[in-house]
């Protein structure tokens, strides 16, 4: 137990599943996903208290791999929200909500706007009837006017995406207009068509980007930070480059800045910082080795220090003793249990009763997709459902025969995936 | 057969127009592939937006060649958008797939009919490039010989000679851009998107960029193609010359940074040397011991022909034994691990 | 844990069933009536003249009314502007040239020789396909009556786009295209599946299998005209001979290949290799002449309705669709259809299930080859033999199997189908020389909308 010194903040929380934490850093509510008709992951609500380490353990099949795609934005679920540090992950900006008339004003102006744009740039191309000049300069100041107002204000970014959607859309309905007044040519079909594309492509994707859920990598921007549980380290890089790629906020990672070489004084931080976790994490012998030539525990512990390279706030490990060796084992315990010191939440997925018991603050039991207890370790260990799903199933099984029932599952579900197939069209 | 001739006019070869603007168009495959990982099968595309921009630049807007050179940059950069947006979040066959058919779109479309006015039809467009011409420093009329290299005009020595610095240029450029940050990002992008994606880069923005600098390289390219051999052919820019520029980088060796401008030069020269070899024994009478005569097999016209069988032959006996290239390093098999 | 039942084997037999219904098919439907057909139509066609023509007629429409114009100068060329011909249209507004050969050509109008009150409608140039079998193709020059630019009512445009074709509907052409394009597509669909299969289970995009369709025609070519066989066992030969090509292909190089773990991407540029190499033998060994078979070179067609058609076109359709008939029940009933479905879904998974994943490979790329050939000897029926017939419509193809979703062989039979409709129906609104622009397009558009395909899974990254 880490948090011996201070008042465990979990004390007094109920043992039910869902409860609600002092302190969530994590919440999902309503959560589900399906892959065709078999249910992988349906958490009704869970939260994760910050500062603290919980494990989230279940028999193989349970879901929880799939609720740490969710969580962490690799893969993406029908249905529920996830909220980070207060955050909703499920989509950019909230669709307009907060003043819906004013959006609507600022999505017909954007209509209008680019209604105007769409038949002066249709006519210029036809060099048929000729809109005065002005209309575009006026169209486009407006537009940067609109745009300058929108950008500052409460909830000003869902207004954004109305705006930019409809002025998108305004360009193609100006550019058919055009078309349909303008006198005839071999060219306007050509024009419209383009001019359609564009709009209406600028437009959808601009909807999805506003509206959409968070990028993987944006959530990992955030400060929730994963690892694999196929060890991802990048066997062609050294060591050494694959903790620096960790580093955040990299000048040197723009274009020009690479270009231009000024991001030497950046990278020495960056070495130093790097060099320091890889004395910590005991890699330095392996500094300027190539990180395929580690063996599979170095991997787990490369990946590990790689994460913390990122200065993350959030901790989600997916299986770190798998496929260690004893000796290592321990070592990156250590590390994990240091974590919460530093401030950060960690979160792991683990098949061993031991090591969760040994290291973790908090327990959350998946089975089937659902969550079925919460509580501390010792409590977990006695809860007769637990037991009965979890421990009784697979209890004194290896990992091997584990790993080749987990095979057998993924195919199954790919396979009720493919066959399926038609309720995944809502999916995309 | 005169081998002196022969060889020196392999050597010839290997530095000539062709081998540069390969060069440059496999330095930007290289960005693609051999960094990044991003399987390009439309590079030519690139090249012919390149010389379609100078060129209908010039001659149906009027404008000046070195507007209508940023033009053809910014068209391919356009290019890259428009193929690169929607599909670099999908698979990597999917690439290929649209960027194979779009090389093919802009070749069709630039030769039709309904576009004679405008970029020429299948004849293509001439007389675009004078204004490039009159800074060469060189007689148009005389012709020129550099150590063992032979330019039969002034205007030829001056175009290869400004493409192979432009070479030099991107050489440099991408060498910088490799060891920095920026290309650290794109050759983890090369080995696993979703490790990079789980410690915080946009996989997606790091392969646009990339599509687009080896865009633009391509494009670059297709323009002094162009501008050396002063027309726009629509029919310069058919599928196969892209596998040719990927079997040039294969030859150098994928992912380093003088890869495909050593390969452009061998594979140019060794075209040379089959050509100069075989021509003189289709039309001779060379015979294997007076047994076996090699003009009952092959004609002059076939011999172009046994070249590009030789250079299939070669990209898959090259794949087959020695992935890495010529001259790469065995344990860093480049193609393999993708 | 066993999703498929049938463990340890899959006979190879199965395979060859496929295809000897494929080639069966071409005995039975072919040898009674095409027959017969030949002898009605076949031989006193080809005589020393081409019976290739290209024509059309000029009227103009003034107020309402048709009217024939007169002595309007036209001239015929070939793609790279060599004119085979010139004439005058005639009293009835009507002209005819007659050309060498199948292939495109460009019709020019000489729109001075227009009476004055007249001007054309379009532009004075367009470009006609004789393809597929056709012998006679019409070019349109839409005439307006001459008030400056073309009507400002908004009329003059629409009457330029639709009056299409000479004395024909708008509807009749369509519906013929619509069975051309069927007849396309069907074919691309048995070119597309062997593709897509070998895609499914080994995860290479194969770049020479454009070549695996020539060397079907070619192979029939040898068989046919070298040999002197008459043309149905000569199909029967080549596709035979394709299917052992396809799995000398897989057992020579490619299980070699995946063995020694071999990247995909190297694989694929091997391919590349490979469909150049064969590319340039082919045209080494057949040179660079156009060809045809000895029999059904040319047949005139029967209407049907407002449909045209040859007998060698109905035939192909027959064949095609009992062919990939045969494969669905193939992939959906039997043994070795089931095992390739199941190494397509999960390799690792089949193999541990007992299926012999190196020998379904091989089956697969026998089928595909084989597949691949007999499409190529109809395609070669009915268009020209050449070295590069293949290699002209592999993006079709990809575009077929991409369009269907990657990796599903009901898909890519489907997918093909549209694209050969889309190629053949297009032509109505665009150039005739565009056609291919327009289903390239479609597949880049399916891939922004639909990544996975009409009928794949959604396998989306990022």
């Amino acid at each position: 137990m880490t948090t011996e010194a201070v008042a465990n903040p979990l004390e007094g929380v109920e043992h039910v599943p869902g409860v609600p934490k002092p302190d969530p850093v994590i919440v999902a509510d309503g959560v589900l996903r399906h892959f065709g008709g078999l249910v992988a992951v349906d958490v009704d609500h869970l939260e994760i208290q910050r500062g603290v380490i919980t494990a989230l353990i279940g028999p193989n099949g349970a879901g929880k791999t799939t609720f740490f795609n969710l969580l962490t934005g690799f893969d993406h679920a029908q249905a529920g929200t996830r909220e980070y540090d207060g955050r909703l992950l499920d989509h950019r900006y909230e669709i307009p909500q907060w003043d819906q008339a004013r959006s609507t004003i600022i999505g017909l102006l954007g209509s209008l706007i680019g209604f105007v744009l769409g038949a002066f740039i249709l006519a210029r191309a036809d060099d048929q009837s000729d809109p005065n000049p002005a209309y575009l300069v006026t169209g486009f100041i407006v537009a940067v006017g609109v745009f300058l107002y929108v950008r500052n204000k409460p909830g000003g970014p869902q207004s954004l995406a109305v705006y930019g959607a409809s002025t998108a859309l305004g360009t193609a309905l100006g550019t058919l207009f055009a078309v349909l007044v303008s006198p005839t040519s071999n060219w306007f079909s050509t024009t419209m068509a383009v001019g359609w594309l564009i709009g209406g492509g600028l437009g959808i994707g601009f909807w999805r980007w506003a509206t959409g859920p968070l990028p993987s990598y944006e959530i990992a921007q955030l400060g929730m930070v994963r690892t694999f549980q196929l060890t991802k380290v990048l066997a062609r890089l050294t060591v050494l480059d694959n903790m620096r790629l960790g580093a955040p906020d990299q000048k040197g990672e723009h274009f020009l800045s690479a270009l231009f070489q000024t991001w030497k004084t950046q990278e020495k931080g960056i070495t130093a910082k790097a060099d320091v976790l890889l004395d910590r994490f005991l890699l330095s012998r392996m500094r300027d080795e190539y990180a395929g030539t580690l063996s599979g525990g170095q991997r787990k512990l490369l990946e590990m220090a790689g994460v913390l390279m990122t200065d993350p706030e959030v901790v989600m490990l997916d299986e770190p003793m798998a496929g260690v060796n004893p000796a290592l084992t321990q070592s990156l315990l250590e590390h994990v249990i240091e974590l919460p010191d530093d401030g950060m939440t960690v979160v792991f997925v683990e098949h061993d009763m031991d090591v969760v018991r040994e290291i973790s603050d908090w327990v959350v039991v998946m089975a089937e997709g659902r969550i079925i207890a919460e509580g501390p370790p010792d409590v977990i260990g006695k809860d007769q459902r637990v037991i009965d799903a979890y421990l009784g199933a697979h209890h004194d099984e290896t990992l091997e025969e584990l790993d080749r029932s987990e095979l057998a599952e993924e195919v199954d579900q790919d396979l009720d995936e493919q066959e399926e197939m038609a309720e995944e069209v809502e999916d995309d | 057969m005169n081998w002196s001739d022969i060889i020196s006019n392999a050597l010839t070869a290997a530095v000539a127009l062709n081998a540069a603007w390969f060069a440059l168009a496999g330095i930007g495959l290289n960005v693609h592939f051999g960094y990044t990982g991003l399987l390009n099968f439309g590079q030519i595309g690139f090249a012919a937006i390149g010389a379609y921009g100078v060129g209908v630049s010039v001659t149906y807007f009027g404008w000046n060649i070195w507007i209508g050179m940023l033009v053809g940059i910014l068209m391919a950069i356009v290019l890259a958008l428009l193929l690169g947006l929607p599909t670099l979040r999908l698979r990597a066959d999917y690439l290929a797939i649209v960027t194979i058919a779009a090389a093919e779109i802009i070749r069709l479309v630039a030769r039709s009919v309904a576009l004679r006015d405008f970029s020429g039809g299948s004849n293509g467009i001439n007389g675009f490039s004078s204004q490039f011409y009159e800074l060469s420093p060189f007689s148009a009329s005389e012709s020129y010989k550099v150590g063992p290299f032979f330019f039969s005009n002034g205007r030829l020595l001056f175009v290869t000679a400004v493409t192979w610095v432009l070479v030099i240029l991107a050489v440099v450029m991408v060498w910088l851009l490799m060891r920095s940050p920026w290309g650290r990002v794109l050759r983890s992008i090369k080995e696993d998107e979703d490790a990079v994606r789980a410690l915080g880069k946009s996989a997606y923005s790091y392969k646009l960029q990339s599509l687009i600098l080896g865009g633009v390289l391509g494009g670059i390219a297709g323009m002094m193609f162009a501008i050396g051999t002063a027309t726009v052919q629509p029919d310069n820019f058919q599928p196969p010359q892209t596998f040719f520029i990927w079997a040039a980088m294969i030859i150098g060796g994928v992912g380093k940074v003088w890869g495909p401008v050593v390969g452009s030069m061998i594979f140019w020269a060794l075209l040379s040397l089959t050509e100069n070899i075989l021509r003189p024994m289709a039309s001779g009478n060379y015979s294997v011991f007076g047994i076996f005569d090699f003009n009952t097999i092959m004609e002059g016209v076939q011999v172009g022909q046994i070249r590009f069988m030789l250079v299939g032959f070669g990209l898959l006996l090259l794949m087959v034994f020695r992935p890495q290239g010529l001259f790469g390093d065995k344990n860093e098999m480049a193609l393999d691990d993708n | 844990m066993q999703r498929w039942p049938i463990a340890a084997k899959s006979s190879p037999s199965a395979v060859a069933g496929v295809l000897l219904a494929g080639v069966l098919s071409i005995l039975i439907l072919l040898a009674g009536p095409l027959a017969v057909g030949a002898q009605e139509v076949e031989p006193a066609q080809v005589t020393e003249d081409s019976p290739f023509i290209v024509f059309g007629s000029f009227n103009a429409v003034v107020d309402g009314a048709r009217e024939p114009v007169e002595g309007v100068a036209v001239s015929v060329a070939t793609e790279d502007g060599k004119v085979v011909g010139e004439t005058t249209s005639d009293d009835a507004g009507q002209w005819e040239v007659g050309v060498p050969a199948d292939g495109a050509y460009v019709v020019t109008v000489d729109d001075a020789t227009l009476p004055d009150s007249l001007v054309l409608g379009a532009a004075a140039e367009r470009t006609v396909e004789l393809t597929n079998g056709r012998v006679r193709v019409g070019a349109l020059f839409p005439i307006e009556a001459g008030t400056g630019p073309a009507g400002d009512t908004g009329d003059g445009n629409e009457s330029s786009a639709a009056s299409g074709d000479t004395g024909r509907s708008g509807v009749e052409r369509f519906l013929q295209l619509l069975v051309e394009g069927i007849r396309f597509g069907l074919l691309l669909g048995m070119m597309a599946i062997g593709l897509s299969l070998i895609f499914g289970t080994t995860g290479l995009t194969n770049f020479a299998h454009a070549e695996m369709v020539t060397f079907g025609a070619l192979a029939a070519f040898f068989f046919n005209v070298i040999l002197g066989l008459h043309i149905i066992p000569a199909a029967i030969l080549a596709t035979i001979s394709g299917a052992l090509a396809g799995a000398a292909l897989d057992w020579g190089l490619f299980r070699r290949l995946r063995n020694r773990g071999a990247s995909l991407v190297s694989q694929l540029v091997i391919t590349i290799g490979l469909s150049i190499f064969l590319r340039y033998l082919f045209l080494y060994i057949f040179r660079g002449d156009k060809r045809s078979y000895e029999q059904y070179a040319v047949q005139v067609g029967t209407k049907f309705g407002p449909v045209n058609l040859t007998q060698k076109d109905m035939w192909t359709i027959a064949i095609c669709l009992l062919v990939l008939l045969a494969v669905g029940l193939l992939l959906q009933r039997t043994r070795t259809g089931r095992a390739m479905r199941a190494v397509s879904d999960n390799r690792d998974l089949a193999s541990s299930s007992g299926i012999n994943v190196q020998r379904v490979i091989l089956q697969v790329w026998a089928l595909g080859g084989g597949l691949a050939a007999l499409s190529g000897v109809l395609f070669g029926l009915s268009e020209s033999i050449a070295w590069d017939m293949g290699f002209k419509i592999l993006l079709l193809i990809f575009a077929g199997v991409t369009l269907g979703g990657l990796g599903t062989a009901f898909g890519a039979a489907i997918g093909s189908l549209l694209i050969g409709i889309l190629v053949m129906v297009s032509t109505i609104v665009i150039p005739a020389e565009l056609k291919n622009v327009g289903a390239l397009l479609v597949l880049i558009l399916v891939l922004v909308v639909r990544p996975q395909g009409i009928l794949g899974r959604s396998e989306r990254i990022g």
